[in-house]
């Protein structure tokens, strides 16, 4: 099979999926592929989420593990999917159709203008070769595109320049009553020369129908799938992009790209999961694979390597956090895994010196990670019957309900994700054993924060003082409240960006402006790999909104014969 | 309460009294009662627990009772707080109280009752529930 089509995208998930539906939409007479190399799983859905539900050890890969056609298709654990010679890096992803947006949390909060001009104003990491309002528009698509509810009032300039042009598609998800509580105990409060207010995060989740999908229903599920499919995932734009009349091959595992005399790609080679090896061609080939995979077959191609960058860079979004016991119940564990958070370190002059960093709440207590005084590392809860069980007195009955009850519904968590650094030597390179699906090396990562400097621990510490400053704000005893902030125990935010860098200048950069490959004329670039920098920002709206910016480039080449 | 002979009637009546919770599910209390009576390394403490409660379930003051008259027996209280365990959590692990591998009942667990929540993935609630107290659900 050697089908000439026009755009061959290298990847479904949120960022190929867009594209193809876009692109198709403005010019429908272009032919249009979409090779995914995991499965349509999209009629799974109530199988995947029972399974979730009843799994104990929740986890953002539990809905999917369990699955006969695993397979290295979802890694099962942040250990798996990896050449075991890597370094820890805590984040994963999915390969399914849809992509990681069926286990993404559907926050969408945007970058901020600062967050393009790193280097030019706080002389560190590196400049976008873009501005914030360069994308702002294709923001408020993105928003339309995905169906984001939020709060317009509150975020149009809620810093300087950080204009919105449109409002949100829909109202704001309602606050957790746990948020609402905090809000009203802490907001005005100054910390760290800041003030405090408690913001509503805009979410991909529905807060009301929305292009026939349903309103959340508040399963607290999101992480790892929604059971009613009223968050966004990535399968919204492969199903609108497969009515418009893109095509899509699921199980296909691009393995080799070959180039022609020119240096376009040409022949792209692919498996089934039979292994029976395909070829397709196009005018342009899109590579929106996620900044891992689309690195593994750039470097296994040897394609795009005239800056040398390709795999380099490396970043996630580290996390630390902090637990504390309220005065009174907060009803956690219900509704939204989160719905407002803490934006005002997201910028300032700080960040000469120190990372930003944006402060979630969490309706999820202290279920991710182990309390202080709980030597045994077992379930928090578990450790709490214990130790009321083996009091001198036997805690036993009524008075155990009681005592479990009066912990559990107080019990609220702050997370903090922190900006990090950009550094050639955190990559991703060809590891020594290979992925039974893709028959391509696994990835092997090198990852290190603060591998110069301290820019990442010093954001820790800093945030750490916030939240403590939070739990006294709030009236937490310090004997119900504890905080972690040593970078040595980061968890992983699953925001895998780097890689691939967008940049003005082929020597530094492995894709332009416009996501075009410096080495190649017809292959362009997209996801989060081409992030320069990492911002504070969850990362799939901007992946949308660049996904939206790239179908607008590509029609216009198409249409000037430019390709 | 009124005097068994039947054993799963007395797991599902000592439930009651060490987890504090009087609308305990009957049929997964049978569920329970089969994992403990089918485990090789526990069953002999867990039947003897079982008639020493038989022995005290007339007492006016049963959880007492169980504290001076069952737990401390240090074989009776492991099985006791596994029980507690698994009625709360939804789980008995492996290499603890039972053999082989693990249980795992987690969306049953009374933590989600006690919690007035509910387990992840299974809210049954409408848009907007999470705003309010659970009383006002």
């Amino acid at each position: 099979m050697n089908t000439p089509f026009d755009i061959v995208i290298i990847g479904g998930g949120v960022a190929g999926s867009m594209l193809a539906y876009k692109v198709k939409k403005l010019a429908p007479e272009l032919k249009i592929l979409i090779l995914e190399a995991g499965r349509d799983r999209s009629k799974e859905r109530s199988e995947m989420a029972l399974a979730f539900a009843a799994s104990v050890v929740k986890s953002p890969i539990s809905a999917y593990d369990k699955n006969a056609d695993i397979l290295l298709a979802s890694p099962a654990d942040v250990h798996d999917y990896y050449d075991p010679s890597s370094d820890i890096f805590k984040s994963t992803y999915l390969r399914t159709g849809g992509g990681t947006t069926w286990h993404w949390l559907g926050n969408t909060p945007r970058h901020l203008p600062n967050d393009f001009k790193l280097f030019s104003k706080y002389n560190i990491g590196v400049d976008w070769p873009i501005e914030y309002s360069d994308l702002e528009k294709y923001y408020s698509e993105a928003e339309t595109e995905m169906g984001v509810s939020g709060n317009h009032e509150e975020w149009n300039n809620f810093i300087p320049g950080a204009f919105r042009s449109k409002e949100y598609p829909m109202p704001m998800i309602w606050p957790s009553y746990l948020e609402t509580v905090i809000k009203k105990n802490i907001d005005g409060a100054e910390i760290e020369k800041a003030k405090i207010t408690i913001r509503s995060t805009p979410q991909a989740r529905n807060s009301q129908p929305y292009e026939g999908r349903p309103p959340c229903a508040g399963n607290s599920s999101c992480v790892p799938i929604c059971p009613i499919g009223a968050k966004y995932d990535g399968m919204v734009h492969v199903r609108k992009a497969k009515a418009l009349g893109v095509e899509i091959f699921y199980e296909a595992a691009v393995q080799k790209i070959e180039t022609d005399l020119s240096d376009r790609l040409s022949t792209i080679h692919f498996f089934d999961w039979a292994h029976a090896e395909k070829t397709v061609s196009g005018s342009v080939v899109v590579l929106a694979a996620n900044a891992i995979e689309s690195s593994i077959l750039l470097l296994f191609n040897r394609l795009a390597g005239g800056s040398g960058l390709v795999g380099k860079n490396l970043m996630d979004h580290p996390q630390g956090y902090g637990v504390g016991i309220f005065k009174e119940p907060l009803f956690t564990f219900r509704g939204p895994p989160t719905t407002s958070g803490i934006d005002v370190f997201r910028d300032g002059e700080f960040r000469k010196d120190s990372a930003a960093f944006r402060i979630s709440i969490g309706n999820d207590g202290w279920s991710r990670f182990f309390r202080k005084d709980n030597p045994k590392k077992m379930d928090n809860l578990e450790f709490l019957i214990e130790e009321k069980f083996g009091d001198k007195d036997f805690v036993i009955g009524k008075k155990l309900k009681e005592t479990i009850a009066q912990t559990i519904t107080r019990i609220f968590r702050f997370s903090y994700s922190t900006e990090m650094l950009p550094h050639p030597d955190n990559q991703v390179q060809l590891g020594s054993i290979l992925d039974p699906i893709t028959k391509l090396p696994r990835p092997k990562l090198n990852f290190v924060i603060d591998r110069e400097g301290d820019y990442n621990k010093k954001a820790f510490q800093m945030a750490g003082r916030v939240l403590t400053g939070l739990f006294q704000g709030l009236q937490v005893p310090e004997k119900d409240f504890e905080v972690q902030n040593d970078p040595a125990i980061f968890s992983g935010a699953g925001h895998i960006m780097g890689t691939l860098r967008m940049g003005k200048e082929p020597k530094t950069s492995v894709v332009s402006e416009n996501l075009r490959s410096y080495d190649h004329s017809n292959l362009f670039i997209l996801g989060s790999g081409v992030f320069p920098t990492a911002c504070t920002a969850n990362p799939t709206l901007t992946i949308a909104a660049l996904a939206l910016r790239l179908a607008d480039h590509l029609q216009q080449l198409f249409k000037d014969r430019a390709i | 309460m009124a005097i068994t002979n039947n054993y799963p009637d007395l797991f599902y009546k000592y439930s009651m009294v060490v987890c504090g919770d009087e609308s305990l599910s009957p049929g997964l209390a049978n569920v329970y009662f089969g994992l403990f009576d089918s485990d090789p390394l526990s069953r002999a403490d867990f039947l003897r627990l079982l008639d020493q409660f038989k022995t005290i379930m007339g007492d006016s003051d049963p959880e007492g009772a169980v504290k001076n008259k069952i737990l401390t027996d240090q074989g009776l209280n492991a099985v006791t707080l596994s029980i507690i365990k698994l009625w709360y959590l939804g789980v008995i692990k492996p290499l603890k109280t039972l053999s082989g591998g693990g249980y795992y009942f987690h969306q049953e667990a009374l933590i989600w009752k006690v919690a007035q929540a509910h387990p992840a993935g299974l809210s049954g609630g409408y848009y907007g529930y999470w705003s309010y107290k659970p009383e006002v659900q």
